[in-house]
């Protein structure tokens, strides 16, 4: 008999609907479509994953801290821009040139930072803005045209294939279990937490709010530019369009992946899952030739459905608390 | 008090950055943001034409990828501001008619690039068109990638990047044509096709291209609205596909078509020849102005270009010609 504070524990985790909501959809799927579940369609649907997935990562961990980024998608652009004209037109070491490049989207992350909290404007505006200059710089220092990836650049190490995976999978599982362990494990990891859901609070406690979200900030940023990096890599090409409207389906992955638009609540884990499962949705509906004038509308009702259901779970959880005090 | 004199400091270099008076000041009008690369092309030579001809030009970008109505207000302000010419794209048959008759009754000429007016001149007070005849175009390219299909029964998947835009439905309908005159004239063989929204980002097109590949191995060909079907090679790879194994077509010369063509993944591209959209309709407007001359419409291309034409045409897209 699973006891209550068992289910009570488990309908309280942010992730619980999204898994939920997975598991149903990957045994309809797997019955109503017979391509559906085979290493070659987990093949297609992984190549990708990785990099949408680590900007959604980056995109939870600010979300619990209280504050969001709509500038991920241009950073993903600007980073591997930064990256490619070092290395074709400055002639430097690939790695050096990576470095820079996320250096680049740290940066952007750490000025959103400073906007956002010392002039105290609403995150959503102060990236919004960055959204734009991010993607002007990207055009600008390109010129609009970006170098071509060189053919001999050595992109194994990051993007290169092993048996169905890319090795850009063990990256993100990597960097998920590290910011994982600092959410769960780490006295940061809780600030993170306390800052999202009473900022006030956690300055009273004594934790620099600040250093905390300017961290996320930071992090945010540098998983966008890293995740950016990874694709041009990937498809061996850099355009300035590349991330174009990747902040909404970061935050919809986020959001789907049960992290709180009000901060305080989310998990790494429920960040891979909501990616994950906006993943398959798209993936179901080429497989199922569904009308292409169909696909947001079914984007959009995942998005609906996975919130109510989040909000359904947490209500139902704190009822079961409420019980247990009686 | 710093970041304002940074601020002051970058505005006077952007305003100091613009021409001095010229004789005329055109515009140019686009529903894209800078991003485009496409646009890019166009941009150049814009931007050629006006150094020639010693002009003041300005491309409008949208700061919002696809909004039509932030491209009107642009249009109207222009009109309001009277300019001495405005070149535009119409992707939307009737939100413009009102402020481009507007603009032809001020005097202003008005020439369509790109993409025009679904009813051409019969549809718009536009002078005239400059870019590529899109659902013929589309046919074309169908018609010629056609040539390689192998025997035996076809199956195409059509790319729709932009379902309801009607650049991306007049390229697909024009495939979609041919395949239905394809079919007819092949009573013995079984000819099927499905259309998807491949989006507009080569990897979420490719994803998209080699989901379905996968799951309807029986598939041909690939004919994409625009350039992002290009991003399916790498996963085609993937998958197991040979060069040449499976046909992919699609429109405009970028870095990614060109590598996948050498690669044996892309089979077929058309040149739609951007630079002289940018490039013509100014020409045309000068002349208009200085010597009374009147507007002509200019199809600039259904130009095929194959594999064995990349090292040409690297070249001049090397000089943002192409």
């Amino acid at each position: 008999m699973i006891s209550k504070n068992k289910i009570k524990s488990l309908l309280s985790r942010p992730e619980f609907s999204a898994l939920a909501i997975f598991l149903f959809l990957l045994i309809l799927f797997t019955f109503s479509n017979d391509r559906f579940l085979n290493s070659r369609n987990f093949m297609v649907i992984l190549s990708t994953y990785p990099e949408l997935a680590l900007v959604a990562l980056g995109i939870t961990i600010l979300m619990i801290s209280g504050e969001f980024d709509l500038s991920v998608g241009s950073v993903f652009a600007v980073s591997p821009i930064v990256t490619m004209i070092l290395i074709s037109d400055h002639e430097l070491h690939y790695i050096a040139a990576i470095l820079i490049g996320l250096l680049a989207a740290a940066s952007i992350g750490f000025i959103n930072a400073i906007i956002t909290i010392k002039f105290k404007i609403p995150s959503f505006i102060a990236t919004l803005g960055m959204l734009f200059m991010a993607r002007s710089i990207a055009v600008v220092i390109s010129g609009g045209f970006p170098p071509s990836v060189p053919k001999d650049l050595p992109t194994e190490w990051l993007v290169g294939r092993v048996d169905m995976f890319r090795v850009s999978i063990f990256w993100l599982i990597g960097i998920a279990i590290i910011c994982n362990y600092i959410l769960k494990k780490t006295n940061f990891g809780n600030w993170i937490f306390a800052t999202g859901e009473n900022p006030k609070a956690a300055q009273d406690l004594g934790i620099n709010t600040f250093k905390v979200k300017a961290t996320c900030f930071v992090l945010c940023s540098t998983l966008a530019g890293f995740a950016g990096i990874i694709q041009s890599f990937r498809i061996k090409s850099v355009i300035t369009s590349l991330g174009q409207g990747l902040e909404l389906q970061a935050i919809a992955s986020a959001v789907v992946g049960g992290a709180s638009l009000m901060g305080g609540i989310g998990s790494a884990f429920g960040a891979l899952i909501g990616t994950l499962l906006l993943s398959i949705i798209d993936n179901i509906l080429i497989l199922s030739r569904v009308d292409g004038n169909w696909f947001k509308f079914a984007v959009g009702a995942l998005i609906v459905i996975a919130v109510i259901l989040n909000t359904v779970t947490k209500n139902t959880a704190d009822k079961i608390r409420l019980k247990d005090d009686e | 008090m710093r970041l304002l004199k940074i601020s002051a400091i970058l505005i006077s270099m952007m305003l100091l950055s613009l021409p001095a008076n010229a004789k005329y000041k055109f515009s140019v009008l686009t529903q894209v943001d800078t991003s485009n690369t496409f646009w890019q092309g166009i941009k150049r030579g814009m931007d050629d034409a006006c150094d020639t001809l010693d002009v003041d030009c300005q491309l409008v970008f949208n700061q919002e990828n696809g909004n039509l109505q932030m491209q009107l207000t642009n249009l109207e302000a222009l009109v309001e501001q009277g300019i001495d010419g405005i070149s535009l794209v119409i992707v939307e048959d009737n939100m413009f008619d009102e402020a481009v008759q507007k603009a032809i009754d001020a005097g202003i000429p008005v020439i369509t690039t790109n993409v025009d007016d679904s009813e051409g001149a019969a549809g718009n007070a536009r002078l005239a068109f400059v870019g590529q005849d899109l659902f013929q175009a589309g046919y074309e390219l169908g018609k010629e990638l056609s040539k390689q299909f192998p025997d035996g029964d076809t199956h195409v998947l059509l790319g729709l990047s932009a379902p309801g835009q009607s650049w991306a439905e007049a390229r697909i309908g024009g495939v979609r044509k041919f395949m239905e005159e394809y079919k007819a004239a092949n009573p013995n063989k079984k000819v099927t096709w499905d259309t998807i929204d491949s989006g507009l980002d080569t990897s979420v097109t490719g994803q998209r291209i080699c989901a379905y590949v996968q799951g309807h191995p029986e598939t041909t060909a690939y004919f994409d609205a625009g350039f992002w079907g290009a991003g399916a090679g790498n996963c085609l790879r993937d998958l197991g596909y040979k060069p040449n194994e499976f046909l992919m077509g699609m429109f405009d010369l970028v870095d990614i078509v060109m590598d996948e063509m050498d690669e044996g993944y892309v089979h077929l591209t058309i040149d739609q020849q951007p630079y002289l959209q940018g490039y013509l309709p100014i020409l045309q407007m000068y002349l208009m102005k200085e010597f009374g001359l009147s507007a002509w419409d200019v199809n600039t291309g259904k130009a095929f270009v194959y594999p064995s034409d990349v090292a040409v045409v690297r070249k001049y897209i090397e000089m943002g010609v192409r």
